[in-house]
């Protein structure tokens, strides 16, 4: 049921982009109050605009109503950061969702923000092409909000993340106006400030990004390790002699076993610690560089080492990783996935953190994360229905963010701050700091209406960050 | 050095005071680094020249994490130096690297002959310590290789060539030396610039640098060879030198096979994404594959650096 007093909002809203592109009722509301995150926020209304120009009438529209804009694609995002917390209007882009050019001379695709990520690869695979950064959520997340969070992926160890993959975009801005950039032209490179802004410096509706060449070859092998620490050794050993595999990736025996069960992907169950290591590249390469990471990993006490054999094996192995979060279901009802990034050699400090957390507030928690970037997932399992759980993830998982910064680490590497950093962004930055981004903000957005309670510590508006002139 | 026109702070600090106060009497600040580059733009007079060399040094190389952080007055050799005595490198390939600094060739958003695999130095940059115009310190990002608290302002300074901030301190990711890296040179004739486009793009490996040279009519194929130490190739040529501790590069000069007017040469390293692997494979060592004509059309994206 409408709300009276948005009836202009929503009769404006319609006449602009028709009542099928607008949900006001409230379970429609509902469906777009949450994300990933535990928290929500209720929406005054969604809209779902087929066009760059529905976009930008939508956007001018909230202005005039007073209404903020949270931009949203698939709602994967574990941050909170799609959560409308001061209500506004929410904008979704699962309607534009289209490979809009491939470029194949070029190695490069023009998108809309709401075409799912794993889509694009799938596109352009006739071609020998593939578009490389690939979250787990990559069946469900969107290009788009890739985009809004600079994403990751087990593949950007060695392809880099998605600002590395953008190529250029077109956002609508917070007046509504149509701008587009690229990082092939001269002047400030605004591709590279946007991506990663979390939707609060504008909206993007399309995007050139970058496409790989299929590889002509892929290895992909699995060691197994009788404790943690030697496996995260394995891992600083393996970046410190200069090898740079196309994944690294790590998980505990919690993991594993979830994995095995939901997958049978084919993990040892009864090992401490189980290393996925991918490479691709020329076809006679492959075999020196499983024998160099195998003596490694050996040297550090691998209990055993297998190679995947068909490409059905690979792919069974990857679906068990990338359906690892997924699996943890079999072990308790809800999970909370602290993403923190510490230096590489800093793994197996670490990784002792998060056992001694999972020992000092009686947590079970298993570790599937990306050890090669030294990005930590460490998923913590509870029941939400129990408080004692409840108080207890939050608190260790603030103990583990807080690890990370003293090993001098970060509080997100890939998921992004959203809603749920916004306040630990003062532990890794100074007020100037975050002032001087706030400069960058209000260029963009001076009235904080896109995305708004996001990134930003709470209670800071930019007249209060700024320092006072000296 | 402070004689009311010029400047040389010796850290941070000092330059944050310098600026503030220039800001406060509304005095004009130009930034100069190793002073290479200037040709880029117009030189405007301004009130106040600040120079950064003198905030120079390799602060912080973490040779485990692949990751350093460096002063922006470093020199780019310097810089080098430090990278290969432990097999690292950095794609920056920027001209002189003996006086051009790590500050300047990120201000300038230099895109060397290597962008072409390695991608623009933007992409190699963790994190930055800046002071603005008003002598406000700013950080942004840090010292692990990914990390997405906060806007990527430290990307945002690349490229911008003094006018938000001075760069006082980059952060970046380094990578290992490639095994080997070989540069070759073909002798091409005339209209041949978007079939060879199409064949080097359709090669097994992907080439980490390519140019081309037109009018070359007028050289034999033995003056090719001194195009090997043309100024443009030699920046690709000299950091793979830098790089490499022993002398592995080598140049081979391709058998004319057209009457030339034109020339291609690049540069390939081998197997970016495994640099343990080595190249065996003699296919590899051809530069041009052996079949018929491409036809396809090809934009220049590939030859992108010939311009530089």
């Amino acid at each position: 049921m409408a709300d009276s007093a948005h009836d202009g909002l929503h009769r404006r809203l319609v006449e602009a982009l028709g009542a099928g592109a607008v949900k006001t009722e409230p379970e429609d509301l509902a469906a777009y109050s949450f994300d990933a995150y535990t928290g929500g926020g209720t929406p005054v209304a969604v809209v779902l605009p087929a066009s760059t120009r529905e976009v930008s009438a939508v956007v001018k529209i909230a202005r005039d109503c007073g209404q903020p804009i949270v931009a949203r694609g698939a709602g994967t995002g574990l941050c909170g950061g799609a959560v409308p917390v001061a209500g506004g209007v929410v904008i979704g882009t699962s309607r534009m969702n289209g490979v809009l050019e491939v470029d194949v001379r070029n190695r490069r695709a023009r998108v809309a923000p709401g075409l799912i990520n794993l889509d694009l690869s799938r596109a352009v695979r006739s071609h020998g092409l593939f578009y490389a950064p690939d979250p787990a959520s990559q069946k469900t997340s969107t290009i788009g909000g890739n985009i809004a969070t600079n994403a990751g992926g087990p593949h950007c160890l060695s392809y880099g993340t998605t600002v590395n993959h953008v190529l250029g975009l077109e956002i609508v801005d917070a007046d509504g106006e149509v701008t587009t950039t690229s990082v092939d032209d001269y002047g400030y490179d605004l591709t590279a400030v946007l991506t990663g802004s979390e939707g609060t410096l504008g909206i993007v509706t399309s995007a050139w990004v970058r496409l790989q060449r299929l590889p002509e070859a892929v290895g992909v092998w699995v060691a197994a390790f009788g404790d943690i620490e030697a496996a995260s050794e394995a891992v600083s050993s393996i970046i410190a002699a200069g090898i740079v595999p196309t994944a690294l990736e790590m998980m505990d025996r919690v993991i594993a076993g979830a994995v095995e069960a939901a997958f049978k992907a084919g993990y040892p169950t009864d090992a401490a610690a189980v290393l996925l290591i991918e490479q691709a590249g020329y076809a006679d390469d492959i075999a020196a560089c499983e024998r160099a990471i195998a003596e490694i990993a050996k040297q550090h006490g691998a209990v055993s080492w297998r190679s995947a054999r068909t490409q059905t094996e690979r792919d069974a192995l990857w679906a068990g990783r990338k359906g690892a979060a997924g699996a943890t279901g079999r072990i308790a009802p809800n999970y909370y996935t602290q993403d923190v990034c510490v230096p590489r050699s800093k793994l197996p400090a670490a990784l002792r953190v998060v056992e001694e957390t999972a020992r000092e507030y009686d947590l079970t928690i298993g570790n599937v994360f990306h050890a090669g970037d030294g990005n930590l997932h460490p998923l913590m399992m509870y029941d939400r229905r129990d408080l004692r759980q409840v108080a207890a993830v939050v608190e260790g998982g603030n103990a583990i963010l807080q690890a990370a910064i003293d090993l001098g680490g970060t509080i997100s590497g890939e998921h992004g701050v959203g809603y749920e950093k916004r306040d630990a962004m003062t532990r890794v930055y100074s007020t100037q700091d975050l002032a001087t981004m706030g400069r960058v903000r209000d260029v963009f957005d001076p009235h904080r209406s896109l995305n708004p309670e996001k990134i930003f510590p709470a209670g800071t508006r930019c007249a209060e960050m700024v320092p006072p002139p000296q | 050095v402070n004689d009311g026109q010029r400047a040389a702070p010796v850290d941070e600090a000092e330059l944050s005071t310098l600026l503030g106060g220039a800001d406060r009497a509304g005095r004009t600040v130009r930034i100069t680094g190793g002073n290479t580059l200037a040709g880029m733009g117009a030189r405007p007079a301004v009130d106040l020249e600040i120079l950064t060399t003198t905030i120079a040094g390799v602060v912080d190389f973490e040779p485990d994490d692949l990751t350093v952080a460096v002063l922006a007055g470093t020199r780019l050799s310097e810089l080098a130096t430090t990278l290969a005595e432990r097999r690292q490198m950095l794609p920056f390939d920027a001209p002189l690297p003996k006086q051009a600094t790590v500050g300047g060739t990120l201000a300038a958003g230099w895109r060397g002959p290597r962008r072409h695999v390695y991608g623009p130095p933007r992409d190699w940059v963790i994190g930055s310590h800046a002071v603005l115009a008003d002598g406000t310190v700013a950080r942004a990002g840090g010292m692990v290789v990914k990390n997405v608290a906060g806007y990527d302002l430290s990307r945002l300074y690349v490229g911008s060539f003094g006018t938000l901030s001075v760069l006082v301190r980059a952060n970046l990711k380094t990578l290992p030396v490639p095994e080997r890296t070989r540069a070759f040179f073909a002798a091409l004739p005339d209209g041949s610039l978007e079939r060879t486009i199409g064949q080097l793009r359709d090669l097994r490996v992907v080439p980490a640098a390519a140019f081309w040279f037109d009018g070359f009519s007028s050289f034999s194929w033995r003056a090719a060879a001194l195009w090997s130490t043309a100024p443009a190739w030699s920046y690709a040529r000299r950091s793979a030198e830098v790089a490499f501790p022993r002398p592995t590069y080598s140049t081979t000069v391709l058998r004319q096979r057209w009457k030339a007017s034109s020339m291609l040469t690049y540069l390939l390293s081998d197997n970016v994404r495994s640099p343990i692997a080595s190249s065996r494979c003699p296919a590899r060592r051809s530069p041009l594959p052996k079949r018929p004509p491409n036809a396809r059309a090809v934009s220049n994206c590939v030859t992108s650096g010939s311009s530089t």
